[in-house]
């Protein structure tokens, strides 16, 4: 089990369309992976349970990635992120 | 006492209780159900959000070829929610742990969701939340309607009142329970304002404090006076009592007969705008032509394009219940605000980009569409006389193109043996700007020419009133560019139909029969006055007044003159 923090940096937090990617990328991988947010911890293979998080801009959240492929989930994770989900 | 006020768009007046269409209720049928038939019940579930998701497919092709990926983007996320496998695990727990039906347990867990997004979500999340509704009730309306569930929640004659009416809300509820219409949002040429003219349904929108008249059980609805009044004593509601009661009277006064000519025996023809078979039916017994049948309509029932077969049922339907009268179909106009209702998307609305973006042009690049669509028309054909009629039409090029794929469907259809009237017509609308400038050449392509007055409006004009309240179809431009259109008419020796509001206008008729009108297809709820008017008119009279029409200043002007022309003439002295 692999465990980061990393802060979310574009402009409205996480909302629909950048939930939406984080659930295409996280759906690749084998591996079970969350994200956690003020002490909630949610699937992040779930759009809703992403949504519910309700990530404001600013925002430092964990992320969690354990499985077989969970070095490469994890890598490619914090890439989305970081690229403020190739939105802004 | 309380008034409250709104924007008449279908008049009348009616006084009754309320029945508060909230639109997270959604009529959600709640009910127990037995162990055995919680598989059921799943199959339910999934069977929904299968539709939905090609529903939203293809919603997302269109978003990707008309709009932008961002669009597209939210459609994909939507798929997302909908197709979430740890929610559709919620639910169906839900439904195992507490015996309850799919609809319930699905709207129970998404209004949790809901809830939550709403308490934690800054401003610009709560607008996104729209995205979430659409999901919840496009999933809800395939569980409802598969299981049929809908019809027993307004058993009483009731006012009918929510922020936002869909047209597919208002076609679950049995009309005849109905007594009036309150919206905040919606405006003059919905789909919902149609059907309530279409029904004679008093409706008032854009009123405001829904939320306070709420709270009154019961209320008058004074659409003819834009006023909604509540809490009014005994004494004073027999004043409204007297016109409600007169109201209703002319509403169910059934017209015997539709003339054919005019007052000094000039022939003149009126048909009927259609959208719904059941429209029809109340018309069966003084038929006339159908001058317009919009087949749009039956998408937004469906909420997507019905199927070759399905179409080709209805319009047979449709056919025969016309009893040898003509049946004009309209080929599907998806113009601005018809193919964003339909979506029945949040994203959509406002989007200026659709506003060139409707009639013909969706059919052309969608070519398989309209294609199904005249097979159906083609095949429907057998069972009575029908013509086509294609909206929007702007160039010569796309009346040829839609030609060229008329030729194929009848091509398909006679390669596998299918039985139609060969001799079926075509015909456009003639609606745009453009078309004004090629009309000698449209008229050696096509078999009839119908004018659409709201677009051509639209086109000339804008959306907005030059003389404020004054409707743009009063314009001088209007009439003198209908007189053009009946000039090249008879030339090209094509009937000319006038089949939009300007004709059910009884100021706007007389200027429309100045300039040379003598066939017009009317809204059910207009073919009353318009018949009497028919009939009280001589054309000797009328034709006199052309050229002050034509050479009116402005559409106040030329709408002054009709009214007082109407008062002075045709009042019961004439």
């Amino acid at each position: 089990m692999i465990k980061e923090e990393i802060t979310i940096k574009n402009k409205h937090g996480i909302h629909t369309r950048p939930a939406t990617v984080i659930v295409e990328t996280a759906s690749n991988f084998e591996s079970e992976i969350f994200l956690t947010y003020n002490g909630e911890k949610s699937n992040a293979k779930s759009i809703m349970g992403i949504l519910i998080l309700a990530v404001e801009p600013g925002a430092t959240v964990e992320l969690e990635t354990s499985g077989s492929d969970e070095k490469e989930a994890m890598k490619q994770m914090l890439h989305i992120i970081k690229n403020n989900f190739f939105m802004e | 006492m309380k008034i409250f006020k709104g924007k008449k768009i279908s008049g009348g007046i009616t006084i009754g209780p309320i029945f508060h269409l909230k639109k997270n209720d959604f009529f959600i049928p709640q009910h127990s159900i037995k162990e055995e038939n919680i598989e059921k019940e799943f199959l339910l579930l999934d069977k929904a959000v299968e539709k939905c998701l090609v529903e939203l497919d293809n919603i997302k092709a269109l978003a990707l070829e008309h709009l932008d990926e961002d669009n597209a983007k939210i459609i994909e996320g939507q798929k997302m929610v909908i197709s979430d496998q740890f929610v559709l695990t919620e639910i169906k727990d839900y439904t195992k742990t507490h015996k309850k039906n799919i609809v319930f347990s699905y709207f129970h867990v998404l209004s949790k969701y809901e809830d939550i997004l709403q308490k934690s979500f800054s401003q610009y999340h709560q607008e996104r939340k729209g995205d979430l509704e659409d999901v919840k009730r496009r999933i809800i309306h395939h569980l409802i309607s598969d299981e049929v569930y809908y019809n027993s929640t307004l058993t009483k004659p009731s006012i009918f009142i929510s922020r936002r009416i869909s047209p597919s809300d208002l076609l679950q509820l049995d009309h005849k329970n109905v007594l009036g219409i309150i919206s905040e949002i919606g405006g003059e040429n919905s789909h919902v304002a149609i059907l309530a003219k279409a029904f004679r349904i008093p409706y008032l929108s854009g009123v405001k404090k829904i939320n306070e008249i709420i709270k009154f059980e019961k209320i008058i609805l004074d659409a003819d006076e834009n006023t909604i009044l509540a809490g009014i004593s005994e004494k004073n509601l027999n004043y409204y009592k007297k016109r409600e009661k007169l109201f209703l009277e002319n509403k169910r006064k059934k017209i015997t007969e539709i003339t054919k000519e005019t007052k000094d025996k000039v022939p003149f023809n009126i048909f009927l705008n259609i959208g719904f078979l059941d429209e029809l039916k109340m018309y069966n017994h003084c038929l006339t032509e159908v001058g317009l049948f919009r087949t749009e309509f039956l998408s937004i029932e469906k909420n997507s394009i019905p199927k070759e077969n399905d179409q080709f049922n209805i319009y047979k339907k449709v056919v025969q219940e016309a009893n040898g009268h003509k049946v004009i179909f309209r080929t599907f106009d998806f113009g601005r605000d018809k193919f964003v209702e339909m979506l029945d998307l949040n994203i959509f609305h406002g989007d200026e980009s659709f506003d060139d973006w409707g009639g013909i042009q969706f059919c052309l690049e969608n070519p398989e569409i309209l294609r199904s669509q005249f097979r159906a028309l083609l095949r429907a054909s057998k069972y009575g006389p029908i013509s086509i009629m294609i909206p929007m039409i702007s160039t010569i090029n796309e009346i040829m193109k839609t030609k060229q794929i008329f030729a194929e469907a009848c091509n398909e259809l006679d390669e596998i043996n299918i039985e139609y009237d060969k001799h079926v017509e075509l015909g456009i609308m003639v609606e745009t700007k453009k078309i004004l400038d090629i009309l000698d050449e449209a008229a050696e392509e096509v078999a009839f020419f119908s004018i659409g007055t709201n677009d051509l409006a639209y086109f000339l004009f804008g959306s907005k009133r030059e003389d404020g309240q004054i409707k743009n179809h009063y314009h001088p431009q209007m009439f003198s560019s209908i007189k053009k259109i009946v000039e090249c008419g008879k030339k090209h020796n094509i009937p000319v139909t006038v089949c939009g509001e300007m004709g059910s206008d009884r100021y706007s008729i007389l200027g429309l029969i100045a300039v040379g009108i003598r066939r017009i297809s009317v809204n059910p709820g207009s073919l009353n006055t318009i018949n009497s008017e028919i009939k009280k008119i001589s054309i000797n009279k009328i034709e006199k007044i052309q050229d002050k029409i034509i050479n009116g200043k402005s559409a106040f002007m030329v709408f002054s003159f009709l009214k007082d022309f109407y008062y002075n003439e045709l009042s019961d002295s004439y």
